[in-house]
């Protein structure tokens, strides 16, 4: 009997068993879209975020004191110059500039809001390309360099401190100082952030004025291109701790290697989460052997018929396998188009943008016919090795 | 065509061990209608069996159409049984699901028979069992007569050696079941070798030869002397 016989009479036996059929592929159905599901929203987030992160300069990096190292802490183990010098030396990066991040209250005439204060120099725009200025301008080298105090306000903090008032020319002020609001801007966030606070930016050199020992808290660099983000990293990390001889102080860390990081954690996780979805599946696949062992034995008398009639061991044991792989396909089928919904579904709440993926199709329908043949393969088995004559005589 | 020689067969019951068959043997010429007789636990079913390719014997030899049987495979046995062996069942044995001319596919199926030859092959062979009408109904839908027809038409189909019926009108009441046998006596008139396993006499009166078995032995082997000749209608007349 050919494969094609043995399908059209695999699909009867289905068919003629609608609810049994329907309860049985079940298990697969909800194990395939469940594996679905976890995979296509693991590797949909995980795309999303990592976007996410790019949008911050694929070329970015961070310098800042290791916080495990020996050395003890100063206030001048990173200095505003420091970032000075490394622009113009190391030809690798393209700009670097200081960062001090701090809270403070900012109070304008309609308000006061608490807000997140970043201290850093004029090149800033330039390194983070996500703050993007709506009105006015981003404070100058000049400003920064004559101690002007002015601040730069995100759109909605401007809104909230001055109504519908223009912010530009007016006084801020910040605890005993006053600063004058010379621009607005509009900061594409990490859509992930879960913080709503507002942010403000100062120069970084009038805002270390207001301290006796200023600190810096680190440095945010961008390298030329992306293959000279370790270079660049490398020579920002020597060129300190020969500055401020101390070995072993200094650290950096790349964009790029904080999205690896991440890709590997949320790759272990929507791993982890898959198998535990897939036990659901073994479980549906026994299920399947189950059933395929009481309709082998439903169906004793008809193996009998069939054999006497000429069909031989291997005949029987394909036509009983291909029943089990056809309603694990059917199944599988059900649910890939389940578990990609599901997806959609959550992605759409969650607001993240809708992603499938194919490879997880592949494997479900891989692992569908896999499971169907597995746990087919006993049953099926079973129904080939039967002996012709007691298989007539079953009642 | 038909030789068997010494066969035995035996079977174990828990501790003990049960002879069935113990030494038969026997020869069925081309074209001969033989009826088996013989009273329940003779022996009989297991020697039919036997001849059918479903069951191998202890010990002794079996040769149809030239072949020796009981040294074969199991896939060979299958090959036997699909091209040289019809069965026809008490019970009918057909595929309830399906319809009669599916049934009367089957055999062509294992045989490897092309889709519009086996369609062709099945709508004749129920056409000479008088089913042409009934080709699409199930097993249900049809009188115990007509399945026992259609079983006939699968037997068939393949153009077999030998057709192999055991107790064929045992669930059949007597008019069909003389429908049945003057089938039989037609086939056998058209030179279709009939081995017929059966305990009524009067069933087996319709066959030229009667063998009968006892105690896992043939006791007697002789010619029918007033043959039965079946009419398909009420009445049964002697010649």
């Amino acid at each position: 009997m050919n494969v094609w016989e043995s399908f059209r009479s695999a699909l009867e036996g289905i068919w003629a068993n609608k609810m049994r059929s329907g309860l049985t592929m079940l298990g697969i159905v909800i194990g395939i879209t469940s594996v679905i599901a976890v995979t296509a929203l693991g590797e949909g987030g995980q795309k999303a975020i990592v976007s996410e992160m790019e949008k911050f300069g694929q070329n970015s990096f961070n310098v800042f004191v290791d916080f495990d190292s020996k050395e003890e802490h100063a206030p001048d183990d990173l200095t505003v110059e420091d970032a000075d010098v490394l622009s113009k030396i190391s030809p690798n990066i393209e700009h670097i500039v200081p960062m001090n991040q701090t809270t403070a209250m900012l109070k304008g005439p309609k308000k006061e809001e608490r807000v997140n204060l970043y201290a850093t120099t004029a090149d800033f725009p330039k390194v983070q390309p996500t703050v993007k200025v709506s009105r006015g301008r981003f404070f100058s080298a000049a400003d920064d360099k004559e101690l002007r105090a002015v601040v730069v306000l995100e759109e909605e903090l401007a809104t909230k401190l001055f109504g519908r008032m223009n912010p530009l020319g007016q006084r801020v002020r910040m605890g005993s100082t006053s600063l004058v609001v010379i621009g607005t801007f509009k900061e594409d966030k990490f859509r992930f952030d879960m913080e709503q606070s507002y942010s403000a930016y100062v120069p970084i050199r009038f805002d270390q004025s207001r301290y006796e020992e200023p600190w810096v808290s680190y440095l945010i660099g961008k390298a030329t291109d992306k293959e000279s983000v370790n270079t660049a990293m490398q020579q920002s990390i020597q060129y300190l701790s020969r500055k401020h001889q101390k070995e072993g102080h200094y650290r950096a860390v790349s964009m790029q290697q904080q999205v690896s990081q991440f890709n590997q954690v949320t790759g272990t996780l929507t791993m982890v989460f898959s198998v535990i979805a897939g036990i659901s599946l073994v479980v549906g696949g026994v299920g399947v052997m189950n059933i395929m062992l009481v309709s082998v034995t439903e169906r004793t008398r008809e193996i009998g018929i069939r054999k006497a009639l000429g069909a031989r061991r291997r005949d029987i044991l394909v036509q009983f396998l291909i029943e089990s792989v056809i309603v694990c396909l059917i199944g599988g089928l059900i649910g890939v188009l389940l578990g990609l919904g599901t997806a959609a579904l959550i992605s759409y709440f969650a607001k993240l943008p809708p992603l499938m993926s194919w490879n997880s199709v592949f494997i479900a329908f891989a692992f569908s016919s896999a499971i169907g043949i597995f746990f087919g393969l006993y049953p099926a088995n079973k129904a080939a090795k039967l002996d012709p004559i007691d298989a007539l005589r079953y009642e | 065509m038909l030789h068997v020689e010494g066969l035995t067969k035996s079977y174990k019951t828990g501790e003990s061990v049960l002879p069935i068959l113990k030494g038969v043997s026997l020869t069925v010429e081309k074209g001969e209608f033989v009826a088996i007789m013989g009273p329940s636990g003779s022996g009989k079913s297991t020697f039919m069996n036997m001849l059918g390719c479903l069951d191998r014997p202890d010990s002794g030899t079996y040769t149809l159409d030239g072949i020796e049987v009981s040294k074969l495979t199991d896939k060979q046995l299958a090959q036997v049984r699909n091209q040289k062996i019809g069965f026809v069942f008490q019970s009918f044995n057909l595929l309830a699901r399906s319809t009669a001319l599916h049934n009367v596919e089957l055999p062509m199926m294992y045989a490897g028979v092309g889709r519009a030859e086996r369609r062709k092959r099945a709508l004749e062979a129920l056409g000479r069992v008088g089913l042409a009408e009934r080709v699409h109904h199930k097993p249900t839908q049809l009188s115990g007569g007509q399945r026992q027809r259609v079983a006939i038409a699968r037997a068939l189909v393949n153009r077999p050696s030998i057709l192999l019926a055991d107790e064929p009108t045992g669930n059949l009441d007597s008019r069909s079941g003389t429908e049945i046998m003057a089938m039989f006596q037609e086939l056998h008139s058209q030179g279709v070798t009939i081995i017929l396993v059966t305990h009524e006499p009067d069933i087996a009166r319709h066959a030229e030869r009667i063998v009968t078995f006892k105690d896992g032995v043939i006791i007697r082997d002789e010619r029918v002397e007033n043959r039965l000749i079946a009419v398909p209608s009420d009445e049964v007349i002697t010649t």
